[in-house]
């Protein structure tokens, strides 16, 4: 048998193709049909008649909104600066061989072997101010004096959830990064430095470009799962206190269970996507480096 | 100096990333008077194994959870690794006039919010009849990860100079052959990362289990783990600690064994000669 | 790999057969009772509930021997209690005919009644489904008021849930302190002797009192049976909003000060649940603390740091006695093909029969009258007589269907007025703002 690439091509992709599309754009449909509509569940003598954008304009129109909006951004932007920044610091620690890196690596690796749920449900636990062990260790050796409020004080939750996003998905972010590291082949460092090049100049012009492809990809698998991030802030504050920490998906969550509100809580699975889509591409179009490394 | 200051760095990221781990491994050798006491212990005293006692044996459970999870999270494994290599591979070298637009469509199915998938796609499990059973599992993980692996493996894909496969098949090699003794063999690091995120990712995986689950002939650890976590009243840190333990401990000492085996450093010698 | 401590086991057994041989040398747990046979028959039947493990202990025997008596097949699928709901509805809304019986929290029964998830069960809906005058009798009226949605019975009582007082008494009496406080003013005096700092450090080494206040239902528990301690309601019976009338100002303002004015509860009340309350009541931080029945249990387990040394009895009160009604309750799922096989199961597993022997097993306990009266209870059980008292006390939350829409508002505000954002009175106006404003459409 005899392909032509481009029907090789074709036959490799086709399998998976269809099975993804097919299975995961249908709810995506679906859920901005039920946004156009109202669907109020303890309701349902109203039907589910069409509303067209009204979801949307009475949720443009909640100021709350905006500030689950503005907490979400935050959330977003500092866990995954925080985390490139740690994964790619100890990524080149490790690029070129440790003692040990194997445990090291398995680590390191241990805090996002653990779910969300189940780590959120821990550090609570761990920063309870009464009897949690943080604040213990912390007093015992001098750092505080007295026991702090991590989850119970406004200024602070956000910034403990972003510590405990940090935790949990750094290796994540690590793993891809180190792989980059490693892919580099080697000979383009000994050319270099036969070349006279110092360090400095090694990492700028091979190891940065190389990096740039896989830290964009990083960001770009890490971008969705923080916008839609739930659990972290569910069990650990439930959203508070007084709604400092409410996120785009405990916000999704309360319309949808919550107020059985269906049409509402379908336009904010399509606005969650839409932002989750629109940063994609923006980021997408413009850092994309070069095509390969021919 | 710069020696002393890497081992400094990495021990106290060791540290930070050990630590509440630690913390849970050390509660659930605890005896339930002693996970009570305050000032807490660090070291259990008198050890004890009830906490995994109640949790496969007393409440009996665990170890079907568990063995749902390997099962699961192997076979969808194999998959989504399997499909996504040749699907990456091909996206890699092949330029297609869509190639942007389908990848595109890939990294878009992940932004998808799950919570919206949910209804959706339980009743399409039903309608399969699949509600309860491991296929379902197996199915939502490997169409769920594909995207992903087909991401992760593009990007080590496109890595690898092309050249080394043109040479390849200038020298009698069919494409097939290329692709699975020159470029699967350099692109090691990258499949074995690829690897391990698919695995701790279906490991992990708590959404769907949730959902498609009923019983002991389907439901996997994190669900397990979720019932115990998740009991209105009496939680147990002992429990909760064991539990989180056997989802922990096998999944590091797979990625320190699987990295010995595959992942090598810098290459070298590929392209000479 | 270690082998389980011996000794700890066999500590352990023999704490299990003194704990036994102390309830009365007297008392046998009896085996679940015989149910009568049924009318209507199916194949099987399918019970939604809960993952707990006291369920474990009593329904499941009880569903087991339903199965052997009647020959009918009972498939019970099990949940973690936190996203049963998240469960039930995704399932319900489909009508699909998954679930026959489901096992409800009480706020559930007035949403899922008006989405018409469930179908009534005072025999307007089919005259086979119905309560026995004998059941409507036996119920406490709270309870019935729980269950009725739009004037007709929507679910069956399996077990109940009302706020109680633990405390110390050995701590309460080293701090010369008699009995428990009965009064918002003793509990207040009581909390301040027992808050202390042994080393002097200025850490809080012991609380006088602690309480859940989480945003989450555990909340607006607490703050339901303060309303109706000082007086007031959240909304009261021709449906008005007083959510913010000078009775549940008062006891916002109760709550605020204890955290922030006297400073007897752990400022970190704001992010507690009912896990936090058990553990620190446990390990010694809380000298006294509000919490459900289930509590007992643990602090006077075998192996509990605090047994022995644990009482418990009806929350203070300011104009009445007050406290917040819970309980879970079964229903029938309106999509199910097997109603009236449904309705016999939940019969049985509700009776007073099936209710004694739950409570020898999980210390599960009915909201029916003649529980107390039976004298094997009397007996062997004596620890239950308190709850008596508290359940005449018991107050529901709001059975609105609306209630998952306005928990949010309520919740968010009482944060922010224990945080110290707003006053107790600006805080519960806006709630009150907002109340009217979803509830009008």
């Amino acid at each position: 048998m005899h392909l032509t690439d481009k029907q090789f091509a074709y036959l490799l992709i086709l399998p998976s193709l269809t099975v993804v599309l097919g299975l995961m754009l249908y709810p995506l449909f679906y859920a901005a049909y039920l946004s156009l509509h109202q669907l109020i569940l303890t309701r349902p003598w109203l039907g589910t008649p069409f509303v067209g954008f009204q979801n949307y304009i009475i949720l443009f129109k909640t100021p709350f909104f905006w500030q689950v909006i503005k907490q979400t951004f935050y959330f977003t932007a500092v866990s995954i600066l925080l985390e490139l920044i740690l994964a790619l610091i100890f990524a080149l620690l490790m690029a070129r061989g440790v003692k040990g890196e194997n445990i090291i690596r398995g680590v390191i690796l241990l805090p996002w072997m653990l779910a969300p749920a189940v780590a959120a449900v821990i550090w609570t636990w761990l920063l309870n101010d009464v009897y949690g062990v943080i604040n213990y260790i912390l007093i015992k050796i001098g750092i505080i004096r007295k026991p702090l409020l991590w989850l119970g004080t406004p200024e602070l939750a956000l910034n403990v959830i972003v510590g405990v996003d940090v935790w949990q998905k750094t290796p994540f972010v690590f793993i891809i990064l180190l792989a980059g590291l490693q892919i580099i082949p080697g000979e383009l460092y000994e050319a270099g430095q036969i070349d006279g090049a110092s360090k400095w100049q090694l990492f700028r012009y091979i190891t940065i470009p190389y990096l740039r492809y896989f830290i964009l990809v990083a960001f770009l698998l890490r971008l969705p799962i923080a916008l839609r991030m739930f659990d972290i802030v569910y069990i650990m504050t439930g959203g508070g206190p007084g709604g400092s920490t409410d996120v785009l998906a405990t916000y999704t969550y309360y319309k949808t269970f919550g107020e059985m509100n269906i049409g509402m809580g379908s336009s904010l699975s399509i606005v969650t996507f839409l932002i989750t889509f629109i940063i994609s591409i923006v980021c997408i179009k413009f850092l994309k480096p070069r095509e390969g490394m021919s | 100096m710069e020696e002393k200051l890497k081992h400094i760095v990495i021990v106290l990221a060791c540290i930070i990333a050990f630590f509440p781990i630690g913390w849970i491994i050390i509660t659930s050798l605890k005896t339930r008077f002693e996970v009570y006491t305050y000032p807490p212990t660090f070291i259990p005293y008198p050890p004890t194994l009830r906490s995994y006692y109640e949790i496969y044996q007393a409440r009996g459970n665990f170890k079907y959870y568990a063995l749902n999870s390997v099962i699961v999270t192997i076979i969808s494994t194999f998959f989504t690794i399997g499909l996504g290599t040749f699907a990456s591979y091909s996206f890699s070298r092949f330029k297609f006039k869509f190639n942007e637009f389908f990848l595109l469509l890939f990294l878009t199915t992940r932004m998808i919010p799950p919570m919206s998938l949910a209804v959706p796609f339980y009743i399409i499990m039903k309608k399969l009849g699949l509600v309860d059973t491991k296929y379902s599992l197996i199915l939502m993980y490997t169409v769920t990860n594909l995207p992903l692996a087909i991401w992760l493996l593009k990007g080590f894909f496109d890595e690898i100079p092309q050249v080394l496969e043109d040479a390849a098949k200038v020298d009698g090699c069919s494409r097939f052959t290329a692709l699975t003794h020159i470029t699967l063999p350099l692109s090691r690091p990258g499949l074995a990362a690829a690897f391990i995120f698919t695995l701790i990712i279906c490991w992990n995986e708590f959404l769907f289990a949730r959902i498609f689950t009923l019983s002991t002939a389907s439901k996997t650890l994190p669900v397990g783990i979720a019932e115990l976590l998740g009991a209105e009243y009496e939680l147990d840190w002992g429990n909760v600690s064991a539990a989180a333990t056997t989802i922990i401990l096998p999944m590091f000492f797979f990625a320190v064994f699987l990295q010995k085996h595959i992942v090598k450093g810098i290459l070298g010698g590929a392209v000479k000669g | 790999m270690a082998f389980p401590n011996l000794k700890v086991v066999g500590i352990m057994v023999v704490g299990c057969v003194v704990f036994t041989a102390s309830l009365g040398l007297t008392q046998e747990i009896p085996s679940p009772p015989t149910p009568p046979q049924p009318m209507y028959k199916s194949e099987k039947i399918v019970v939604a509930m809960r993952a707990e493990f006291s369920d474990y202990k009593s329904l499941v025997p009880l569903m087991q021997k339903f199965e052997k008596e009647t020959g009918i097949r009972i498939e019970h699928i099990d949940y973690p209690a936190v996203a049963l709901r998240d469960n039930l509805i995704t399932v319900l809304a489909t009508g699909a005919p998954t679930y026959d019986v489901v096992l409800m929290d009480i706020v559930f029964i007035p949403e899922f009644a008006a989405a018409g998830f469930i179908i009534p069960l005072d025999g307007s809906k089919d005259p086979f489904i119905a309560y026995t005058k004998d059941d409507l009798a036996d119920y406490f009226p709270g309870c019935i008021d729980a269950v009725t949605y739009k004037g007709h019975l929507y679910a069956k009582d399996y077990s109940s849930d009302i706020g109680m007082l633990y405390y110390r008494k050995d701590l309460l009496s080293d701090a010369g302190l008699g009995g428990p406080p009965t009064t918002w003013d003793e509990l207040i005096s009581y909390a301040k002797k027992l808050t202390k700092d042994f080393n002097g450090d200025g850490v809080t080494d012991q609380w006088g009192y602690a309480f859940t206040a989480k945003e989450y239902e555990g909340c607006l528990c607490i703050f339901n049976e303060l309303v109706a301690q000082a007086g007031g309601s959240l909304i009261d019976k021709q449906g008005n909003v007083t959510v913010n009338e000078p009775p549940a100002v008062k006891a916002l303002q109760f709550m605020v000060d204890l955290r922030n004015k006297y400073k007897v509860v752990p400022p970190g009340v704001v992010n507690y649940t009912e896990k936090d309350i058990h553990t620190g009541f446990i390990n010694g931080k809380f000298a006294m603390a509000r919490n459900w029945p289930y509590m007992w249990g643990m602090c006077e387990a075998p192996d509990s740091p605090i047994r022995g040394k644990v009482g418990m009895s009806k929350l203070p009160r300011l104009k009445q006695g007050g406290s917040t009604m819970g309980g879970w309750f079964f229903g029938i799922a309106a999509g199910s093909k097997r109603k009236r096989a449904a309705w016999e199961l939940i019969k049985y597993l509700t009776s007073r029969e099936s209710s004694v022997y739950m409570c020898y097993k999980s210390a599960d306990i009915p909201y029916r009258r003649s529980f107390f009266e039976d004298p094997r209870v009397k007996r062997d059980l004596s620890w239950v007589l308190p709850f008596k008292d508290g359940m005449k006390d018991a107050v529901p939350r709001p059975s609105i269907p609306e209630w998952g829409t306005i928990k949010k508002p309520l919740w968010t505000e009482i944060a922010k007025a224990l945080i110290g954002q707003k006053t107790p009175k600006q805080a519960l106006n806006d709630v009150a703002e907002e109340w009217k404003r979803i509830l009008s459409k």
